[in-house]
């Protein structure tokens, strides 16, 4: 028996939301506005939460949101807390014993440290654990609500989540014997990804990528069956959320592709070259946020200023997934237009000369002075970013690397193009170095066997610790086209002599407008298959496939020609220069209405679970491609990693080998 | 039962914040009060825009003068309290960083939030009148050239 009685529904009839904004109406309104007690209208709350619950919330809502539903205090729910027994308290935590007795003993005996108690858990709870509290006769009368809120996973972006496992490549992908903590991960993340499809109230039909070595003469790993098990695990909370959560589709409605960090190497670590993805890639960015100075206003020494960079941003959601160069030159142009339009500026800018200031001058100023205040300060924020930006790609010569890493990619440079950059650049940075040598390995893996490997490192002068990164990568499995043509006859040998290998090949009818860009990571193909149903059943089975009887169209959604790729140069009028009613204040929500007013008419969502972690640069894919296949595209992973910390994450796939060579010592 | 939880909420220092909190109450109708005054002085700003007769104009003055002033009244008694609110905090016995403490930052940030976007509400107002007092003017002096 479950507790769930969540009752809103994202009926299709109603306004289309993305799925950062189903989470935060959850959050706020289904949890937060619906805990009151009948007797008063504006009571105040505690909100209490977990270390997990509390990131779920903050990755949604701002605490002016929380306050504004009625919270006026936020508590962890492992820390020594005041008792307010006159206020009802909200908890939001995973329905683990440890926060349960927690809270039966914040509740119980003769003094509670709260009035009523409304608590939702972020994933389904166990049938045990209802009884612990059923149990209790004390805490019954003062519980107001006992529900599964079914959401347990960080938006990261409108159409974006992770599920927070940070150690899932370690863990799955490791060398470690034990299959325990792999199979802990793979339960914990098939929950967290089943509670989306509770919150967006989707049905998905559940593809997944098969394990490759399905013969009788090679043993299947567990690495292998990483989708596969994923996928059943999916699917075993799909079937109770069918019986359980009022309003979940009882036939699909969407689509669910589970895939493994195995199927593409170079997007990790190649560099890419969007605004968002070159933020973090050469910035000291923590998560979406970013330090810079600002010089003092009373002459003193410059302050440290934080700002976010996130969606209420309405220069960064334009910009992010534009090609740097394409950005820089926008920002230029809309300083111009701002400066040119906004009375506010022409005024300031002195414009009219030094006549004094008349009343309707005033007036304008006035009326545009919010506008003018706000966009300044993100305009100039923006400008400082994008130079500091170039700044580094000029002093680190990263044009010359990119251009390197995208030709290797494409067949057209090969091993002794390496050796002559690595020769001619020496004080390219070691990280690089790295990522260049992890691409090269990635595409030419038996370049890296034995002697040449270690003479390659030493031309590159990369370090022990370095050579694991590369070597590591062997454990995810190298490209399945490589292994073939290992085995080929010696005329195809002497062909590959001259012929350079390709990892990826140009697309056409893309257009290619600025350098550095041909770059697409795989899972651009496998969204644009899964839209078209040309998925190999083989491949990429399907658990709840359509009967292979099924005739007519197929079910996955009208598949409309797709339009002509929008050209890059070809700009919107940009959304801050547009006039404002004079009352329409600014809020998130209306950034959030505003983005998602482009999804009327939409089809069916396709979602991407990739197991392992995930790069901007799919992210940006997923952007792409829900405007070309007129499909919301959702991007979901273990978590969201920069290439360094992909680096890090992939040298700790054989820790324990390093702690051993320790001990020898 | 209810006595203990009530003497419990009388000796636990609860006290404080629960005339806080009724004080916050009492902020909140102010709040919704200065809004709907706000709203009918929009209103009445669009309605201005389609009159050309002089008593109609006259009349609708007078309205959003009285409003304006009431709107003023408002707004200065809400921020005189919300300082009240901020001396009280400093000078509350709840020790920094506790519930009680942290509760009583958060609400009173919340309501100051709320007038900063508010006072600018209140400036474009006053500034529209003042626009029209000039052009009253200018449309007198008008009318004595012509004579």
């Amino acid at each position: 028996m479950s507790m769930s009685d969540s009752d809103s529904s994202s009926s299709y009839g109603a306004e289309y939301k993305s799925l950062k904004q189903v989470s935060r109406e959850r959050l706020l309104h289904e949890m937060l506005r619906s805990a009151k007690t009948g007797d008063s209208k504006s009571t105040w709350k505690v909100l209490i939460m977990d270390k997990l619950t509390v990131k779920i919330m903050s990755h949604s809502c701002k605490m002016a949101d929380i306050t504004d539903e009625g919270v006026s205090l936020v508590e962890d729910i492992f820390k020594r807390r005041q008792p307010l027994p006159t206020m009802d308290a909200i908890y939001f935590i995973q329905p683990t014993r440890e926060n349960i007795i927690m809270f039966l003993s914040d509740m119980s005996g003769r003094k509670p440290l709260y009035r009523k108690a409304f608590v939702f858990f972020s994933s389904p709870i166990a049938r045990e654990l209802v009884m612990e509290i059923k149990k209790d006769a004390q805490v019954l009368p003062r519980i107001g609500a006992l529900r599964e809120m079914n959401l347990e996973y960080f938006t990261i972006d409108s159409q974006g989540f992770i599920t927070n496992n940070e150690r899932a490549l370690v863990e799955l992908f490791g060398d470690e014997e034990n299959n325990r903590k792999a199979v802990a991960c793979l339960n914990v993340m098939a929950t967290r990804i089943a509670t989306v499809f509770a919150s967006l109230r989707e049905f998905p039909f559940v593809r997944f990528r098969a394990a490759k070595s399905l013969d009788a003469t090679t043993m299947t790993t567990f690495h292998d069956l990483i989708p596969t098990k994923l996928a059943a695990g999916v699917w075993d909370c799909l079937m109770k959320y069918k019986k359980t959560v009022p309003n979940f589709p009882q036939t699909e409605s969407c689509e669910l592709l589970i895939i493994d960090r195995t199927i593409d190497q170079i997007a990790p670590v190649i560099h890419e070259w969007t605004y968002d993805a070159m933020c973090r890639d050469l910035l000291n960015m923590e998560g979406n946020k970013y330090v810079h100075e600002v010089p003092s206003k009373t002459g003193g020494p410059p302050e440290r200023k934080e700002v976010l960079l996130e969606d209420h941003d309405p220069i960064w959601l334009e910009l992010r997934h534009a090609h740097i160069a394409d950005a820089s030159e926008r920002l230029h142009e809309k300083m111009t237009n701002f400066i040119s339009k906004n009375k506010a500026a022409q005024i300031q800018h002195g414009s009219r000369g030094s006549g004094e200031m008349s009343t309707r001058d005033l007036q304008k100023m006035v009326q545009a002075l919010p506008q003018y205040s706000e966009q300044i300060d993100k305009l100039s924020l923006h400008v400082e970013i994008a130079g500091k930006i170039n700044r580094i790609i000029r002093e680190s010569g990263l044009r010359e690397l990119g251009k390197l890493e995208q030709d290797l990619v494409f067949g057209d440079a090969g091993m002794k193009d390496v050796i002559k950059f690595l020769t001619t650049y020496e004080d390219t940075s070691r990280e690089n170095k790295l990522r260049l040598l992890m691409i090269l390995a990635s595409i030419y893996p038996e370049k890296f066997e034995g002697e040449k490997g270690l003479n390659l490192m030493k031309v590159a002068k990369l370090t022990d610790e370095d050579t694991i990164a590369i070597n590591n990568l062997r454990m995810l499995g190298g490209e399945p086209d490589t292994k073939k043509t290992s085995t080929s006859s010696f005329a195809l040998k002497f062909d590959m002599h001259k012929k350079k290998r390709a990892a990826r090949k140009d697309r056409s009818g893309e257009e290619e407008t600025w350098q550095l860009s041909r770059f697409y990571p795989i899972i651009e193909e496998l969204i644009e298959k899964v839209s078209k149903n040309e998925l190999s059943k083989l491949d990429y089975p399907c658990l709840n496939d359509p009967s292979p009887t099924f005739h007519g169209t197929p079910y996955a959604g009208p598949v409309t020609q797709n339009p002509p790729a929008h050209s890059m140069r070809s700009r919107r009028t940009p959304t801050w220069a547009r006039p404002r009613g004079s009352d329409d204040g600014y809020s998130s929500d209306s950034v959030l209405k505003h983005a998602s007013s482009d999804f009327k008419k939409m089809g069916q969502r396709i979602f991407i679970f990739i197991v392992g972690g995930a790069t901007r640069s799919e992210l940006r894919i997923c952007h792409k491609l829900t405007g070309k296949l007129k499909r919301e595209v959702i991007l979901g992973s273990s978590s969201i990693d920069d290439p360094a910390q992909y680096i890090t994450k992939l040298k700790m796939l054989t820790a324990q080998e390093l702690s051993l060579d320790d001990l020898q010592i | 039962g209810d006595v203990e939880l009530g003497e419990y909420a009388r000796n636990s220092g609860d006290l404080g914040l629960d005339s806080f909190f009724k004080k916050v109450q009492e902020l909140d109708k102010q709040y919704a009060k200065l809004d709907k005054l706000l709203k009918k002085l929009q209103d009445a700003h669009e309605e201005s825009k389609a009159v050309t007769k002089a008593p109609s104009m006259k009349a609708i003055k007078q309205r959003m003068e009285k409003d304006v002033d009431e709107v003023k009244k408002t707004a200065h008694y809400l921020k005189t309290k919300i300082e009240e609110l901020d001396k009280e905090n400093l000078a509350n016995g709840c020790g920094k960083g506790s519930g009680a403490d942290r509760s009583r930052t958060a609400t009173t940030i919340s309501l100051k939030k709320k007038l900063k976007d508010t006072e600018f509400q209140i400036l474009r107002e006053a500034i529209h009148q003042e626009y029209r007092e000039v052009v009253e003017r200018r449309v007198f002096t008008a009318c004595l050239l012509d004579n």
